[in-house]
């Protein structure tokens, strides 16, 4: 589903450079639940970005499903991430003016889903995560678990192929945090490909696969 | 006081610490209240500035009333009497001050504008001649006796080159020999603002310079307007009682006085005549740069609002510190008031400026009467600059001071801005939607004002471009009619002789004017009994010589012009317009018909197309023209003269050919007929000069506040944006958000603008020619123009934000 080449990302501080991600290839199987692991400034959250399509200036080959994401402008990659990859921050980042039920609604929004399919594809899945209760309530209304889990559903709510959660867990505590986990477990079991970004082995161990980051450079697969 | 000093060192400091905000709000408030205070300037000068002369507040002038109305002027006898008979008055003088004169000096004749004067004027006034002296009180005994002139300074200057030998030189006025006797201060033009004069002469001469009646004896001919100075003491009310009991019993004397009295105000300003017509235009000019100085402090507020949420956290800690909300207001209204202080400083110089380009327009001269206006500095403009820049600070200051300074502590030193900024922003779009609805009315105003001055300029079915006019009054000369006919008519036959001369005609122009008049004639049928008034219609008229049509471009309907047959002897006969035509003789044509005109027959010969233009308020009126040499009373005419090319540069060979005819003709008037045009309708043209300029100011102010306040939401923004692009949202899609949401504020306020137009416009309908106040196309074309303008303002802030970068915003992580 994945394949990347020889990926690098370095910032450059006059004649200096410093590198972020060193010389990565890591190939990612459709319905895969990988873990991308190791200390703080190692580089995860960049790889997930440049996973994602957020991050547009790095070097190397990035292929999905083989197409060359490295030779797409950036309307192509906008397209491509539209239609494959959902997101979950740690920080949710839900719209703070927004019901829960708009906020899910806004992936759908850019996708040029009409607003009669956007509804009903809405109610289905606060239905499938059981939050319709809190369908008018805004996310300040929410506690930090209820909020990343329409974080969650706010990710799949496109039917992406793969989402890619950077921290999800980060901000709750342990009992919120088996909840979310759990559920990217379901959903990795229904088929969606699920990448972490984590610091916790538990979480970790949810997934099938671990990739482990220092300084840049994978040091365990 | 140490806390206020303390209040301004820490102002002071912040102003710097943020220069290009102060600076930005500094211009704006600048641009609104430099607007004010230039238009303050003119009602300093219409209404509120004393003569300058001695205690010249204890000056009063003396306006004649018939059952408590205002009505033009005293005759001579009233004056005296009550000169003679009131205790109230140290002085009562009499004047008429709007003389024109024919001053003939070394050969050369120039019309100048005089005053006829009782020879306690000078005195009265308290001031000394610069040379010479002032009239005796024996030169003003008796009639036409003493023919002795005071110049003016700048007649000394101008026609004398300021020669010293001045005091005793015999100069011609009026046909007359006259000895000026002494010159003027150089700063008094006399007691009529607006109306300077050149030359002053005795009230017993008063029958040279006015010679419709006779002043000094008719006591129905009442040229003089009266001015005094109060005695110590005795209040206006005190002189009012006293004149009006005069006046009554003058009145048991002369039952044709019965029910005359007086009004007696503070000699300010302009003539009491002028005040109404004036009053209004300058209220006029006074909404439009309100309106201007409310979108400058909405805009400066919009700023403040701004500034006050980055200085958020500054604010918490000063109120977790113990200071009170009302300290903090305080402090940060100080701010506003030295913004508003110094606007007002640099609205001063500005009004400087802009105040010699309006008053370009009040003197726009007819070629009558020159004008002069004195516009200097004065501590009332200052007071007024100073009070105004007070209510700018608490209209642009109070609501942001008020609104900065509403903190949850709890919550204050934690969270980002971001649940202030949701209510500060509700504020700030109600202030942009404010500048855009206000801005619009103001072009909108102007776009209607600037359709009405093309509309004047133009003239209303008739060409006034490359027309000259000269006036000839050989009147001023005791001309016999006769005379002045066989004078005029070699005037037009030599004028006609001149090379790239088309056409030449007159008009006698009884209105003040070549092209209109508006002087009435009363009009009825034949078969319409004449002794009954009501059944009259009162029709204005103009008398004209054969070729006037031809020469203005009117365009017949039917009929023919005058012509060389129409003579004295030869039936009577008259040219309508459409609509006196029309309401004559509803059915079949009017020519050959008869009608009335002040109870003799006269002979319709030609129908021609309305040509007095009209306001909006007012529909086409009947109006009349007679032949002017079947008048054998004419003798002063105005000429009106076709030429192929500029006619400017052909007025000093124009001139010189009336000259040549007999030089001491005095000849005035000699302009382009569009800058006679021009003087009429100053009050169109000053207004759409001012609605223009406030609007242009005004679009630029509320754009640059619609750009401020989507910056700010998309500074404030930045996270959300990121959000969304990470969650799929397009460049296009994020330009749409922003562009949106501006876009919205903006068509709420052009909706409501086009209300606040739509009322507007009703008070300018009487300045409306040619144009409705409820035009379609000039609101559509406005709102367009706006709504264009603010899609640009839009688009700016709009493309920074399609540049956000997600990975930056999402970086709080």
């Amino acid at each position: 589903m994945i394949r990347l080449s020889n990926i690098e990302k370095a910032f450059s501080h006059g004649v200096t450079k410093t590198y972020v991600l060193r010389r990565i290839d890591l190939d990612i199987q459709q319905g895969e639940f990988v873990s991308i692991m190791g200390p703080s400034g190692a580089g995860k959250s960049t790889l997930l970005h440049i996973l994602g399509m957020h991050d547009q200036s790095w070097g190397g080959e990035y292929y999905f499903d083989d197409v060359a994401v490295h030779l797409l402008n950036p309307r192509k990659r906008a397209e491509l991430r539209n239609r494959n990859i959902g997101f979950v921050f740690q920080s949710y980042h839900l719209l703070d003016d927004q019901t829960v039920s708009e906020n899910l609604e806004l992936p759908l929004s850019y996708r040029d889903v009409s607003k009669k399919d956007r509804q009903s594809i809405v109610c289905d899945t606060l239905d499938r995560f059981q939050i319709v209760g809190k369908k008018d309530l805004f996310p300040s209304q929410l506690s930090g678990g209820q909020q990343q889990l329409v974080g969650i559903a706010r990710a799949v709510v496109a039917n992406p192929r793969i989402i890619l959660a950077d921290e999800p867990t980060g901000n709750l505590h342990s009992s919120q945090g088996k909840e979310i986990m759990d559920m990217f477990k379901r959903l990795n079991d229904e088929g969606t490909t699920i990448v972490q970004v984590t610091h916790s082995e538990t979480n970790a161990a949810y997934g099938n696969r671990i990739v482990r980051l220092e300084d840049g450079w994978v040091v365990k697969d | 006081m140490d806390s206020l000093l303390r209040d301004l060192r820490f102002s002071f400091r912040s102003l710097l610490k943020r220069p290009a905000l102060t600076i930005i709000t500094i211009l704006t408030l600048a641009l609104g209240l430099g607007a004010n205070l230039t238009i303050f300037s003119f009602v300093d000068t219409f209404f509120l500035r004393p003569l300058p002369v001695q205690k010249p507040y204890q000056l009063a002038t003396v306006t004649a009333t018939r059952n408590a109305e205002l009505v033009w002027g005293y005759a001579y006898p009233e004056y005296a009497y009550f000169r003679d008979h009131s205790q109230s008055f140290e002085a009562l003088a009499a004047h008429y001050s709007t003389s024109p004169l024919s001053v003939v000096a070394d050969g050369d004749s120039r019309e100048a504008s005089g005053a006829v004067v009782s020879a306690n004027y000078f005195p009265m006034l308290g001031i000394k001649p610069l040379l010479g002296r002032f009239f005796l009180p024996e030169e003003d005994t008796v009639p036409d006796r003493d023919a002795v002139a005071v110049i003016s300074y700048r007649m000394w200057q101008d026609r004398f080159g300021g020669a010293p030998s001045i005091v005793g030189k015999d100069i011609r006025v009026n046909g007359t020999d006259f000895k000026i006797i002494g010159v003027a201060p150089e700063d008094f033009r006399g007691v009529s603002a607006g109306f300077p004069n050149e030359i002053w002469i005795p009230a017993m001469m008063l029958r040279l310079g006015y010679r419709w009646c006779d002043g000094l004896n008719d006591l129905g001919c009442r040229p003089l307007t009266l001015l005094g100075r109060l005695s110590s003491g005795r209040t206006l009310a005190d002189a009012q009682a006293e004149l009006n009991l005069l006046a009554s019993q003058f009145a048991a004397s002369y039952p044709e006085n019965k029910g005359r009295g007086a009004s007696i105000s503070p000699a300010l300003g302009v003539r009491q005549e002028g005040r109404q017509e004036l009053s209004y235009q300058v209220k006029l000019l006074m909404v439009l740069t309100g309106l201007l100085l409310l979108i400058a402090c909405a805009n400066v507020a919009g700023l403040l609002l701004v500034r006050g949420t980055t200085r958020r956290k500054e604010i918490v800690v000063r109120l977790c510190l113990g200071a009170g909300r009302g300290r903090l207001v305080r402090q940060l209204m100080t701010e506003s008031l030295l913004l508003a202080l110094a606007g007002g400083a640099l609205g001063l110089l500005l009004s400087f400026w802009a105040k010699d380009l309006l008053l370009a327009f009040y003197t726009l001269g007819n070629g009558t009467h020159d004008r002069f206006y004195e516009l200097s500095l004065n501590p009332r403009v200052l007071a007024y600059s100073f009070a105004l820049s007070l209510l700018t600070a608490l209209l642009s200051g109070l609501m942001p001071a008020l609104s900065a300074t509403r903190q949850n502590l709890a919550t204050g030193l934690k969270d980002d801005g971001r649940a202030q900024s949701s209510r500060h922003h509700r504020l700030r779009s109600a202030l942009v939607v404010g500048q855009v609805a206000l801005s619009l009315a103001l072009l909108v105003a102007a776009g209607l004002l600037i359709r009405s001055a093309r509309q004047v300029r133009q003239g209303a079915n008739f060409d006034p471009t490359h027309v000259a006019l000269l006036r000839l009054r050989p009147a001023l000369l005791e001309y016999s009619p006769e005379k002045a006919q066989t004078f005029t008519r070699e005037v037009i036959r030599r004028l006609e002789a001149v090379p790239g001369v088309q056409s030449v005609s007159l008009a006698t122009g009884s209105g003040g004017y070549a092209w209109l008049s508006r002087d009435d004639v009363r009009v009825r049928l034949p078969e319409q009994t004449g002794d009954r008034p009501e059944s009259e219609l009162e029709v204005e008229y103009h008398e004209i010589a054969p070729r006037f049509f031809e020469t203005l471009k009117m365009s017949l309907l039917q009929g023919r012009d005058f012509n060389d047959g129409d003579r004295p002897g030869s039936p009577r006969v008259i040219i309508v317009n459409e609509t006196l035509a029309r309401q004559m003789w509803p059915q079949g044509s009017p020519l050959s018909r008869t009608l009335m005109v002040n109870n003799q027959p006269h002979q319709v010969v030609g129908v021609f197309k309305d040509a007095q233009p009209r306001n909006a308020l007012e529909a086409p009126l009947p109006f009349l023209y007679l032949a002017v040499w079947q008048d054998p009373k004419q003798i002063d005419s105005r000429l009106v003269v076709r030429v192929a090319s500029d006619p400017q540069a052909m007025l000093p060979l124009l001139r010189r050919e009336a000259t040549a005819v007999d030089p001491r003709v005095p000849i005035s008037e000699v302009m382009p007929l569009t800058q006679q045009m021009e003087a009429n309708y100053v009050p169109v043209l000053l207004t759409s000069n001012v609605a223009a300029c406030s609007g242009v100011i005004a679009l630029l102010l509320s754009m640059i506040g619609l750009y401020a306040v989507l910056s700010f939401m998309v500074s404030q923004r930045t996270r959300e944006i990121g959000i969304r692009m990470a969650l799929g949202a397009q460049r296009r899609d994020v330009l749409k958000l922003v562009v949106g949401q501006g876009m919205s504020l903006a068509l709420i306020g052009v909706a409501l603008g086009l209300v606040t137009a739509f009322g507007l416009s009703r008070v300018l309908a009487s300045l409306l020619f040619g144009v409705s106040a409820a035009d379609p196309p000039t609101f559509a074309l406005i709102a367009l123009l706006l709504a264009g303008v603010a899609l640009l303002a839009c688009y700016l802030p709009a493309r920074r934000a399609a540049k956000v970068d997600p990975l930056v915003a999402l970086r709080y992580e």
